[in-house]
């Protein structure tokens, strides 16, 4: 299979990218490894309005339903079930059905993996009835499944709010949150005041799981002594990190940014890893927010189409300049000020980004 | 449990599907994956982990902590969070290493 | 590290901790007389010894003196491991398959070379070898057999090595790259990123960089850098029992599996060509590996001495500036350590060592530096 560009993931930012490739006039291959196109977003029924011009405010997956509408219209070859495994020798990222595994000869690659939940490590943890916020989430809003009854929430984030309100509005009851830090560290108010009713146990952590074959009960430390409940749901919200894989395999550089959520690949202001043929989008550059996310896929969309030549390269700056400004707009101060930094410092580096051997 | 009327989206699923785990019938939605249509049934416990013995189940779904491991129409190490349940599969737990030699393994 | 890098001066600077460097410095610092520093440019087992198929093979090493190295090595293993601790290493028996009834005349010359130095091999039928290993093709027409052949987890050894070797007083400093070396006064300055360290003697222990670390003491080292790159199956059930062709099976489950050899330099990624050959092969070997999932591939850059054979000993013409540099470290490091502790101070060696020194390269034409 030959496409001017292959993007990697087909969540909002790998969409994203596609889409914008294909209105400049490339020919795209866009793969995915899930049975169906949309990525993490095909669960947020929350609503999102900070979104980049060009975009209805609306619920994450209606605005992913839009967009996979979108895609399905356009010329982007869509495969999904096929998941990157490695890179052949000449550069051609290989790619597997489950059954045969075939190279795509692509001249510029967007690798587009999202961000993986970090794990919370506690004796118990891996008891069925464990799992990630995100995996709840993806339980009740993807799956029409109720994962449980009684839940805790370990995390305070953002994340761990709007999952345990999804969660709470389903017909769980959430029990506590439990936060290790001193207070919560969710910034939105109204969410807060939504789930106002349910404890907040900070400085605790947990120091038990236990159950028969699946949880039955958790036991807190609390800054009041030990807290024993019985619940048949426990979800983690740590935080996210970029997923990493497609870069090695590609031989990207990586670099250590901890408000991008810790090991992220090198890029520069065209979302250019250290592999001159790979650029970069989405929540694996540590960009969080819906919006940001949508622009880095139209990002490195023209910053791909410009090394390959389909954009000349003052066009390809305009209209990647355009993009960056509405960015910095709708992107939070602490990724802004990371991704900033890190950008930075590839550019301290020979242009274009090439790894010293 | 399945969510019939979901808050937001409605009834989501209608075409139903008949599935066996450890070869007991079990109803599932299409379009749902193996593992929720498990625990849709009430079923959490997918396997034993290796060393200890231990239970597991879904806990990442997005096919990244191999926790959610199960033995699908005779393949082994299946992850279940992403394959989508189909008519008369037939899924069992993940007990054990996979045996090169068994003759149930699958391609 | 904390220490007066100006004064000080070790008995014995070693550069390079991998299988090979880290058992030079515990089998030195054993006889409880040098004041050691082990220096490595990242971390132990981040080179070549960590990203091994970890063999300890002897029956078809040639000629046969290389072979009888080999296995007074793998004889010391066993009593290695009671010393510093359990690094899984499983005496197995090894079976090397040909594939062609013509190649049984050459396996038994083999077997009468080897046994010659005490290696006895038996040259097996395809029954014969289907009957101990079950899981091997019948596409195969016999295979030479010997019990000394086995492997070991070179994780665990090179950690037991440091292990040991820090609690014998030996100092280390890792994630320090050395940039130059220089003799003043009879004695080796050692420049690394973070300061000058001295020692009376230098043991350069580089492996595939020992090109480089030559340079720097102005020797040509005649060593090739082979990137071998290895799969690695999901845990299996129990099934293969011998060190086989290109395959084995750990204690956890996994399969081993590598064939390849390219230079390629330092470049370490792996390539789905290279993966895929390399499959192709295990399946056509051990067919029930068709069924196996693939979950890792790595490479290591091996080292390769032009003539394939170790280069250990003083560095000619440079007193106090040993080598030690081989293809085989996981297999040749108990004998290696052992033999170089003896070179360095005792002044003589068990066993015969000049064949093994880097002066047999010295009547090559003139090497650029």
């Amino acid at each position: 299979m030959e496409a001017d560009v292959l993007i990697v993931g087909a969540g909002p930012a790998g969409i994203s990218a596609a889409l914008t490739a294909e209105k400049f006039g490339a020919k795209v291959i866009l793969i995915d490894e899930s049975f169906s196109p949309g990525g993490q977003l095909r669960q947020q029924t929350q609503y999102f309005s900070n979104l980049p011009t060009g975009y209805a405010p609306d619920i994450g997956l209606k605005v992913i339903e839009t967009l996979i509408k979108h895609l399905y219209a356009s010329s982007v070859q869509v495969y999904t079930n096929h998941t990157m495994i490695g890179a052949y020798k000449n550069g051609m990222i290989g790619v597997t059905d489950g059954n045969k595994t075939f190279p795509i000869l692509a001249r510029a690659n967007i690798l587009a993996p999202g961000a993986q939940e970090e794990a919370k490590i506690f004796p118990g943890w891996t008891l069925p009835g464990v799992m990630t916020a995100g995996a709840a989430q993806i339980l009740i809003n993807r799956e029409s499944v109720l994962p449980g009854k009684r839940a805790v929430m370990i995390g305070t984030n953002n994340f761990a709010f709007t999952v345990a309100k999804q969660l709470h509005d389903c017909g769980v009851t959430i029990e506590a949150f439990i936060e290790e830090k001193s207070q919560i560290t969710c910034s939105d108010g109204i969410l807060r005041d939504e789930l106002k009713h349910v404890p907040v146990w900070t400085e605790s952590t947990v120091q038990i799981a236990q159950g028969t074959g699946q949880v039955e009960r958790v036991s807190v430390h609390t800054p009041e002594g030990r807290k024993e409940i019985d619940v048949d749901l426990i979800c983690i919200s740590n935080g996210f990190t970029p997923i990493l894989e497609p870069f090695v395999i590609m031989d990207c550089e990586l670099t250590y940014k901890k408000h991008l959520g810790g090991w992220v690949p090198l890029y520069n202001e065209k979302l250019q890893t250290t592999n001159p043929s790979c650029f970069i989008a989405g929540n694996a550059a540590g960009i969080t927010d819906l919006g940001p996310i949508l622009l880095t896929g139209e990002i490195a969309a023209i910053s791909a189409l410009e090394e390959i030549g389909i954009l000349n390269s003052e066009e390809a700056e305009i209209e990647r300049r355009k993009r960056w400004l509405e960015l910095e707009k709708l992107e939070n101060t602490a990724v802004c000020q990371a991704r900033k930094n890190l950008i930075a410092s590839s550019r301290s580096r020979q242009s274009p980004l090439t790894k010293s051997k | 449990m399945q969510i019939h009327i979901h808050p937001v989206l409605g009834e989501k699923f209608t075409e139903e599907v008949t599935f066996y785990f450890n070869n007991k019938p079990l109803k599932a939605k299409k379009g749902q994956t193996v593992a929720a249509a498990l625990m849709a049934n009430g079923i959490r416990n997918l396997g034993t982990s290796r060393k200890f013995l231990q239970p597991r189940g879904l806990y990442c779904a997005t096919g990244r902590c191999m926790s959610c491991f199960v033995t699908i129409n005779g393949v082994e190490h299946v992850l279940s969070c992403m394959t989508l349940v189909d008519e008369g599969m037939k899924v069992f737990p993940s007990n054990e290493d996979p045996d090169p030699g068994s003759e149930i393994n699958g391609s | 590290m904390v220490m007066n890098k100006m004064t000080k001066v070790f008995d014995c600077i070693i550069i390079g901790s991998g299988v090979v460097g880290s058992s030079i410095a515990y089998h030195l610092s054993e006889r409880k007389k040098y004041e050691i520093l082990l220096i490595d440019k990242s971390y132990p087992l981040s080179g070549t010894s960590g990203s091994t198929q970890a063999w300890v093979w002897v029956h078809s090493k040639t000629p046969n003196w290389y072979g009888e190295l080999s296995m007074y090595s793998a004889e010391l293993y066993a009593y290695l491991e009671k010393k510093i601790g359990d690094f899984e290493y499983k005496r197995t028996g090894g079976i090397a398959p040909f594939y062609n009834e013509g190649d049984r005349d050459k396996a038994l010359k083999l077997a009468e070379e080897q046994g010659k130095v005490g290696i006895k091999i038996d040259v097996l039928t395809r029954d014969e070898v289907l009957e101990k290993e079950p899981a091997v093709s019948p596409k195969i027409a016999g295979a030479t057999f010997s019990k000394w052949d086995g492997n070991l987890n070179p994780f665990r050894l090179v950690e037991l090595y440091i292990r040991a070797a820090k609690k014998n007083g030996v100092q280390c400093s890792f994630y320090n790259r050395v940039t130059s070396i220089k003799k003043v006064r009879g004695i080796f300055h050692v420049e690394t990123e973070q300061g000058v360290f001295q020692g009376n003697n230098v043991i350069l222990a580089g492996g595939p960089w020992s090109k480089e670390l030559g340079k720097m003491l102005g020797v040509y080292i005649p060593v090739r850098q082979v990137r071998g790159q290895i799969l690695i199956t999901e845990p299996l059930k129990p099934f293969l029992k011998y060190t086989i062709g290109g395959v084995r099976q750990t204690d956890n489950g996994e399969v081993l599996i590598g064939y390849s050899k390219e230079e390629v330099g330092y470049d370490r990624r792996t390539t789905l060509d290279v993966m895929q050959q390399t499959a192709r092969m295990a399946i056509d070997l051990v067919p029930a590996l068709a069924k196996a999932n693939i979950v890792r591939a790595f490479s290591g850059i091996r080292v390769i001495p032009e003539d394939g054979l170790p280069i250990f000993g003083e560095i000619p013409g440079i007193k106090g500036a040993y080598i030690a540099v081989m293809h085989s470290g996981i297999t040749l490091s108990a004998i290696v350590g052992t033999l170089m502790t003896e070179l360095l101070i005792d002044g003589e060696t068990s066993l015969d060592i000049s064949r093994y020194s880097l002066k047999r390269f010295s009547n090559l034409p003139n090497r650029k530096i």
